[in-house]
């Protein structure tokens, strides 16, 4: 489990850090405060793929440039002057079981970009491959192509037909039950799923197989949800924006379930809201288990420097019972 | 009315309409929605997740006295989840003077808070307390009105309705029907003059109002 999070010099962070980090963690905050980029830094930091997860962060931010300058400012404070500074990127947590440091070095000189674990090599240059990626759009386009060591639910859902072809890899058995349990909050006469040829959803009660695409929006946001919790076994899920797609009346109900699935499955989280009902949602949801613990994350921006403020537990439990906004 | 930049929490009603009497009187500026918790847990409740809150940034309660010790303690645990944002370490009694705590992160959310404890954040009691201690000259009348009381207590079988608790309510309600213009509410009462807007603990509350929100005494 990540327990603490330390950034320097990644978007809006200057000097930022994150302790006591929980089982389940949800960030809160303004529009651009940095929310997404705190998700980003936790990728940064558990991937092993460096280029790759800094070419797919840009793609998704729609930021991507054509030279290796302009890939690496973007990722940088817009106020950092490149000429000079040997560090730009330093993002490291601290990982209870693999002690994980990572750093991101952009040396402006040679204009070289390192991405070394701590006891690796250090100096070890990973610049022409950076180039290949910018250069190469087929690789740019090809953003799940590679393994991931954590999942990550972007805003946008991943097709019925993306999840068909990891079903196909034997990576979703055993632990269907719970996926089937979570995916029941939204539509509770689900009985199976069938991905043997196009994705459909086998009801209660009904002889006729249903095309899942046929369900909604909301249903495939909660289907990647389900899988990508299933996927996340024993290591992190990361979600930007839980609400998308779904009901304000059904949070404390998805939250029932995704909580006992991260029980369950051993998955840790980070998740970005906007919604309060998903943060009343998750309070209330929290308060009825013992055994996970959880905590929201307002991130808020003060005179350049973006502040912490962690909400545990039993103070997001009253804060829901008194229907007080901490957006 | 809505949307101010602080918060003033308050238990009921008759509060708000107090504390709206003597913020005009002391010209306290207007810098704060007043909303009405409902009861004292209530209050309690809704400070403590207000402080993390982020619609306001100061936030003040009045509170009454009527904490066991045990109450307090919990209220304190709940406030000491803030201890790394604040100056000064919470009291571990609610006896003393009226608490501001200020916040080490300015303009932040978890900003200045303060507790106002009813009648004077050192007696046992309620708003009622607070206005027995004011009565204008009118010490006969009060008196009469504690003498009714027991006068009436004391008839068998029981004819009154209201519970021990409420006594002192009953007393100024008594005391109010009494007055030239009999039965106004407490807001409007103290501005008829049946309470002493001057009073030294009614100066201690806007000092405070005054101190929490506009960062000043009182003028």
């Amino acid at each position: 489990m990540l327990q603490s999070l330390h950034i320097r010099l990644y978007r809006q962070f200057k000097d930022f850090k994150l302790d006591n980090l929980k089982q389940v963690n949800l960030i809160v905050g303004k529009n651009t405060v940095g929310k997404s980029s705190l998700l980003e830094t936790i990728r940064i930091l558990l991937d092993t793929n460096k280029i790759e997860v800094l070419n797919d962060i840009l793609i998704l931010r729609d930021e991507h440039h054509g030279n290796p300058e302009q890939f690496i400012r973007s990722l940088l404070p817009a106020w950092i002057d490149m000429k000079g500074l040997l560090e730009l990127l330093d993002i490291s947590g601290n990982n209870k079981s693999n002690n994980f440091r990572t750093l991101a070095k952009y040396d402006s000189l040679e204009k070289r970009i390192f991405f070394n674990k701590e006891n690796s090599d250090q100096d070890n240059p990973d610049y022409s491959r950076l180039n290949d990626f910018i250069r190469n759009r087929d690789i740019r386009r090809n953003r799940w192509s590679y393994d991931y060591t954590y999942r990550y639910m972007g805003i946008v859902s991943n097709t019925y037909n993306y999840y068909q072809n990891l079903w196909k890899d034997k990576r979703f058995s055993g632990d269907d039950k719970l996926a089937i349990e979570l995916l029941q909050k939204i539509l509770p006469e689900l009985e199976e799923i069938d991905f043997t040829y196009t994705a459909v959803a086998k009801l209660k009660g009904i002889n006729k197989q249903i095309p899942l695409g046929s369900l909604g929006e909301g249903f495939k946001r909660l289907f990647n949800l389900a899988l990508e919790m299933v996927y996340a076994r024993d290591n992190v899920l990361l979600i930007d924006e839980f609400e998308v797609g779904l009901h304000h009346s059904i949070q404390e109900q998805i939250w029932d379930a995704t909580l006992m699935m991260a029980k369950e499955l051993n998955v840790q989280l980070f998740v970005t809201t906007h919604s309060q009902d998903c943060i009343y949602g998750f309070a209330r949801a929290l308060n009825k288990r013992d055994d996970i613990d959880g905590q929201a994350i307002r991130l808020e921006a003060h005179e350049g420097k973006i502040h912490a403020l962690a909400m545990d537990k039993e103070l997001l439990f009253t804060i829901a019972e008194t229907q007080t906004e901490v957006r | 009315m809505e949307n101010r930049e602080h918060l003033l929490l308050v238990e009921g009603n008759s509060e708000k309409h107090v504390l709206y009497t003597i913020c005009e009187k002391y010209e306290i500026p207007e810098v704060f929605d007043v909303e009405v918790a409902g009861n004292n847990e209530k209050a309690r409740s809704k400070f403590i997740a207000e402080i993390a809150g982020s619609k306001y940034k100061k936030v003040g309660v009045v509170l009454d006295n009527e904490l066991d010790q045990h109450v307090w303690d919990s209220f304190s645990t709940g406030l000491t989840r803030y201890a790394e944002f604040y100056e000064e370490p919470f009291p571990s009694s609610p006896l003393g003077e009226a608490l501001i705590i200020r916040s080490n992160r300015k303009n932040l959310t978890y900003d200045d808070f303060g507790i106002w404890m009813m009648p004077d954040n050192h007696s046992k009691g309620t708003l009622e307390n607070f206005l027995i201690q004011m009565k204008t000259g009118h010490d006969l009348l009060l008196d009469f009105s504690e003498k009714t009381l027991v006068a009436l207590e004391e008839q068998k079988p029981r004819i009154h309705l209201y519970k021990p608790v409420h006594r002192n309510k009953a007393l100024v309600h008594t005391y109010l029907a009494w007055q030239e213009n009999p039965g106004s509410p407490y807001g409007l009462a103290f501005k008829q003059g049946a309470f002493d807007l001057n009073h030294h603990n009614v100066k201690a509350l806007a000092d405070w109002l005054h101190r929490l929100f506009a960062d000043e005494p009182a003028a």
